[in-house]
């Protein structure tokens, strides 16, 4: 979870120099830490999360109102996560700006794992709440 | 010659240490990535003419690419002078092999690069292959290009412009894929070389 957390945190901010600054070989020391390179770097990270996620639910979950809406982001989540992917396999990015296709698909991405992201920390507290 | 040829040859037929294998993998792609990087990094930034391309010549004798480039031209010598452009693709091309190298690949996948992440570098890699079938077959006719005979030098010069930079935006796609190889071995403490 932390990892993830932290991953989620690293993508957020590889958006934003995306969106700001789009690929550049001189905005950069070292060429890995450019944020298509970077953000990439973090996908399989996420992947991994949102399978963790598939296995709460309404049963399993500690929250019978807030498993479904946490399903549901995780769901929406990840087929943003599969257009992020199709759109690299169609038109890898070079040093340039990204094309319009892949840079609405990584913000849409980005803003749907923001939501998820807040659902999933809201999770121990109504936990503890409810408790 | 024909020792380093028979040396080169015990080299592929003895199997190495799978560990030391990957090691010497993991150098070529790292240098691989390297030596892309300064072209693309000369090319972007000191505002060079972008006939370097073929107009500097390279000697292949890298050790870890030496390989590679013997496959490139069929030859038996172990040391060639290419232009830079095909050296730059028969680097490239290298780094495909190792990152589709069954074994490689599946090694690949324990330091968390996913089948996905190599999907991506494989249609990196084909776009670029697209772009080198362009660019490749004009920059041949430099070779045999006469000054009288149609096309001329001058002609096959202004010819080159417009496959070149396809190629090195498709080159740039692709180093863009090698830098997520690379992270992703150098995140993983077991995989550096240092």
């Amino acid at each position: 979870m932390t990892e993830a957390l932290r991953s989620a945190d690293l993508i957020e901010q590889c958006t934003i120099a995306l969106r700001s600054r789009p690929l550049s070989f001189t905005s950069a020391a070292d060429d890995t830490q450019l944020p298509i390179v970077s953000l990439q770097a973090q996908l399989p990270v996420i992947q991994g999360w949102l399978d963790h996620l598939a296995q709460i639910n309404v049963i399993s979950g500690p929250d019978i109102r807030w498993a479904p809406r946490l399903s549901d982001a995780r769901d929406t989540t990840l087929l943003r996560l599969h257009f992020v992917m199709r759109s690299l396999r169609r038109d890898p990015p070079g040093p340039g700006p990204l094309n319009s296709q892949l840079a609405g698909d990584i913000q849409k991405f980005a803003d749907a794992l923001r939501k998820l992201r807040q659902l999933a920390t809201q999770q121990p507290l109504a936990s503890r709440r409810a408790h | 010659m024909a020792d380093q040829a028979e040396s080169s040859g015990r080299h592929w037929k003895d199997p190495p240490d799978t560990a030391d294998s990957f090691l010497q993998q993991i150098a070529v792609l790292q240098e691989g990535k390297q030596e892309i990087g300064v072209i693309l990094r000369v090319l972007h930034e000191a505002d060079l003419p972008l006939n370097l391309l073929e107009n500097n010549l390279v000697d292949v004798h890298v050790p870890d690419l030496r390989g590679a480039a013997r496959a490139r031209s069929g030859s038996e010598q172990a040391d060639e002078t290419v232009r830079l452009a095909v050296y730059l693709h028969t680097i490239a091309r290298e780094c495909r092999n190792i990152v589709e190298d069954r074994r490689f690949n599946e090694f690949l996948r324990t330091v968390r690069y996913t089948k996905e992440n190599t999907e991506v570098l494989l249609a990196a890699f084909n776009e670029l292959a697209d772009a080198w079938s362009a660019y490749q077959p004009v920059i041949n006719r430099l070779d045999v290009a006469e000054w009288g005979e149609r096309p001329s030098p001058d002609q096959i010069w202004i010819a080159l412009k417009r496959p070149r930079r396809e190629y090195i935006d498709a080159l740039g796609a692709y180093y863009v894929q090698l830098l997520n190889v690379i992270n992703k071995l150098e995140a993983d403490p077991n995989a550096r070389r240092d």
